[in-house]
């Protein structure tokens, strides 16, 4: 059995944050590196969008550019996400595709099987629901997103600790026909965070159950990136995550 | 003109299209596909999008499915939230609204 590499939580920019992942990815296929999993938050707070996503249509970018909230297209699909600094702990899982079941739903329900684990360390009854993510009341608490490239799987997420839901959508442009089927008019009805379910949960809480849950069974041991792999990430950031190119590539 | 429309299957994720049509020319210009949807591997996508400008504007909406499935499987792509059946019929959609568009501004 692989070891894993543990990398605890970090605050990056949203571009070396997505570039890390690339970076890391990178290095497990070439078998550089061991199959890894990585913590990180985001510093400044940040909004995502999906691989598919017109960044015009999904974010404010003015609002964004005047409260400092960077935008970076991510390469897995799924919908746009705000990265509240203080707000969530986001995880990345990074293997080759074989640890995991060829069905994608299979995979997602695999690994979103470790962040409902540790939800129940710390009391919070939560589920999988597919496609992509995690529900506790009927509320999500975590989304999340995956690719496969050149036999490796990438899935990473978040967790939300802490909800700012009036800045979380006013920074995004929700599009009405998204909440149709579920019959809630108001959007901010669809989201929970831990503590809003429990204000007595730390955040320290919440990191221990994560690393706890995703850890067990597995061999593992903390590290970091290598520095080949940050200096790969640096690079990956700079000219391409930071870019407008690929910003507004769709 | 620009035609758009979206589509959120129940169980599936929003998918916009957005379809230029060329009105001096009658043809399709460009197609883009917006949306949370997932497809393996992502630049599948400009294949998808290719298919739909070069592709008769009479075709039904079961052909053009039909076509989509047809690329997919050969590619051995995955589609995740979205279908052909959806694909087709959000770009026909669009389709119409570019061409009404289009018959708006001759009137």
């Amino acid at each position: 059995m692989a070891k894993w590499r543990i990398i605890d939580v970090t605050a990056n920019s949203a571009f070396l944050n997505m570039a890390l992942d690339e970076a890391i990815s990178e290095a497990v296929r070439s078998r550089q590196s061991s199959p890894t999993i990585r913590f990180y938050k985001w510093q400044p707070s940040a909004v995502s969008i999906g691989y598919f996503q017109s960044l015009k249509d999904e974010v404010d970018n003015g609002l964004c550019k005047k409260l400092g909230v960077d935008i970076v297209r991510r390469r897995t699909g799924g919908g746009a996400v705000y990265h509240d600094g203080n707000g969530e702990i986001t995880y990345s899982v990074i293997a080759p595709e074989s640890f995991f079941p060829k069905g994608i739903t299979e995979s997602y329900q695999e690994i979103c099987g470790w962040i409902v684990n540790a939800l129940a360390k710390i009391g919070i009854v939560a589920e999988f629901k597919p496609i992509n993510d995690i529900i506790t009341g009927g509320k999500k608490i975590s989304g999340n997103a995956q690719t496969r490239r050149n036999s490796i799987l990438l899935q990473h997420g978040t967790i939300l600790f802490k909800l700012d839901v009036a800045k979380m959508f006013s920074l995004l442009k929700v599009p009405k026909e998204k909440i149709s089927d579920k019959f809630i008019s108001d959007v901010k009805q669809r989201v929970t965070s831990v503590t809003d379910i429990n204000p007595a949960i730390s955040e320290q809480q919440l990191k221990d159950a994560l690393i706890a849950a995703f850890t067990e069974g597995k061999e593992s041991g903390f590290g970091k990136p290598s520095d080949k792999e940050m200096a790969e990430a640096e690079k990956l950031a700079r000219e391409r995550y930071s870019s407008e190119e690929w910003n507004n590539l769709r | 003109m620009q035609g758009v429309h979206t589509e959120k299957a129940p169980g599936g994720k929003l998918l916009r299209i957005k379809v230029d049509f060329n009105q001096e020319e009658g043809v399709i210009d460009d197609v883009q596909m917006h949306g949370d949807f997932f497809i393996h591997p992502e630049d599948f996508v400009e294949k998808i999008e290719q298919l739909l400008v070069n592709l008769d504007q009479e075709d039904s909406e079961e052909s053009i499915s039909a076509g989509l499935g047809r690329i997919v499987e050969n590619d051995g792509a995955e589609l995740v939230g979205v279908t052909p059946e959806i694909i087709a019929k959000t770009f026909r959609t669009a389709l119409a609204s570019a061409l009404a568009a289009t018959t708006a501004q001759n009137q």
